[in-house]
């Protein structure tokens, strides 16, 4: 397979600056030239929006924090993770498949994603505990 | 909203079998005690033009008369949601999915912030719109039905759903009477016709018919809204008073146990 080929890397964990720093070592062993970027949460700024509305407009549940995710997720998909991958550039999605993995438990899939790629995505999953992981992961998936 | 009649269970522990039991027969109580006025729910649905807010008014002002304690609730007006889409909507950012998702979202905090509260409280709480018009618009963006029913699980179910039904034509004939409709009224986001109103055809054209299907599906109550007002207003109040004396049934038992649950602190 060519080492030019498109490729989603998810990242995921609870620590969002350990994601954040995940992602750029991700990143970091692809070729500048095939570079798709990385893809982060709430790219659509809704859960920005959310922090200046008014105290009585009341608290979100868990289930409408979930819808609100999976539309900044089908957000990102649009214009940040099917573009690079339609570029054949390597994209980091940072989170991604927890997201996914919630979006499960609801039955929920967003569909801008085809299923192969979806599959493809979950069943690549690597669980790495640092960074030395993480770039071998990469490296090894590009090689592949 | 009146809180203070939701009872605090203090001693059951959270998220046990016993607790959840015990929450659905609380539940069970609540709606199907004969001897007090229940919740009841009560959704106005149809195409734009169809008149449904005309008689959305002219219900709530009688059973108002008639001692009914009434709530209103409208589509896409929370007021934590509603911002959120109303800016993305002005600069014509939505896709089909996200234009469904947080619509949406808007429908569940108005359910979680008013319309079960109410209910709970004995409340008649008026729908104008409800989840329908979710489901039948965007399917006719293009969504697929069962993937659009997902979004709005725990699904809530009205005690009456009256179905204002007018043709493509009279929609769009009243609606051109009063405004240009906007982008996404048009769907021009999905028929890509630059001519508003040749876009609003066609989209309320496949909108009605979702709405004809799901009417058929979920058994709604159709009013003929060619009619005049006064003997559509007199229809509904007929057929209110046959549908409010049914029983109370089991199909809303998730949606309000999970609600009861987080109100109380107990995912």
């Amino acid at each position: 397979m060519s080492a030019r080929r498109a490729m989603l890397i998810s990242v995921d964990g609870v620590s969002g600056t350990a994601v954040a720093a995940a992602a750029r070592v991700a990143l970091a062993g692809v070729a500048r030239s095939h570079r798709g970027g990385v893809s982060t949460w709430d790219a659509s700024g809704l859960f920005q929006d959310l922090i200046v509305a008014e105290e009585e407009a009341g608290i979100p549940s868990a289930r409408t924090l979930l819808l609100l995710y999976a539309a900044d997720l089908a957000f990102r998909l649009r214009w940040e993770i099917r573009p690079a991958l339609e570029a054949g550039r390597v994209v980091v999605a940072a989170p991604y498949v927890d997201s996914a993995t919630l979006l499960r438990l609801l039955g929920l899939r967003p569909v801008a994603v085809d299923d192969e790629r979806w599959s493809e995505a979950l069943a690549g999953a690597v669980v790495a505990r640092s960074r030395e992981q993480v770039a071998r992961a990469v490296d090894v998936a590009l090689r592949d | 909203m009146c809180d203070d009649v939701l009872p605090k269970d203090p001693v059951t522990k959270p998220s046990t079998p016993i607790h959840r039991r015990t929450q659905r027969q609380r539940v069970r109580e609540r709606f199907a005690d004969p001897s007090r006025r229940p919740g009841l729910l009560v959704a106005f649905e149809g195409p734009d033009g169809s008149g449904k807010t005309t008689q959305r008014k002219l219900f709530k002002t009688w059973l108002k008369s008639e001692g009914y304690d009434v709530v209103t609730t409208k589509w896409n007006s929370s007021a934590l949601i509603k911002p959120l889409i109303k800016s993305r909507k002005s600069i014509r950012a939505l896709s089909a999915e996200e234009f469904s998702l947080l619509h949406a979202a808007d429908f569940r905090h108005r359910v979680e912030q008013h319309i079960l509260p109410a209910l709970w409280n004995g409340k008649l709480v008026i729908a104008d719109r409800f989840l329908f018009t979710g489901l039948a618009r965007d399917v006719a963006r293009g969504l697929d039905l069962d993937w659009v029913l997902k979004l709005y699980q725990p699904l809530l179910w009205p005690d009456l759903v009256f179905y204002f039904s007018v043709s493509p034509v009279t929609s769009g004939r009243r609606v051109g009477a009063v405004r240009t409709p906007n982008y996404y009224e048009a769907g021009q986001d999905v028929t890509n016709v630059n001519d508003p109103v040749e876009s609003y055809h066609r989209f309320i054209t496949r909108v009605i018919s979702e709405y004809e299907s799901l009417a058929l599906i979920f058994n709604f109550i159709t009013i003929d809204a060619e009619q005049s007002i006064g003997d559509q207003h007199h229809h509904i109040r007929a057929l209110f008073r046959d549908g409010e004396r049914r029983p109370w049934s089991q199909w809303n038992m998730d949606a309000i146990t999970e609600w009861l649950a987080q109100r109380e602190g107990r995912p």
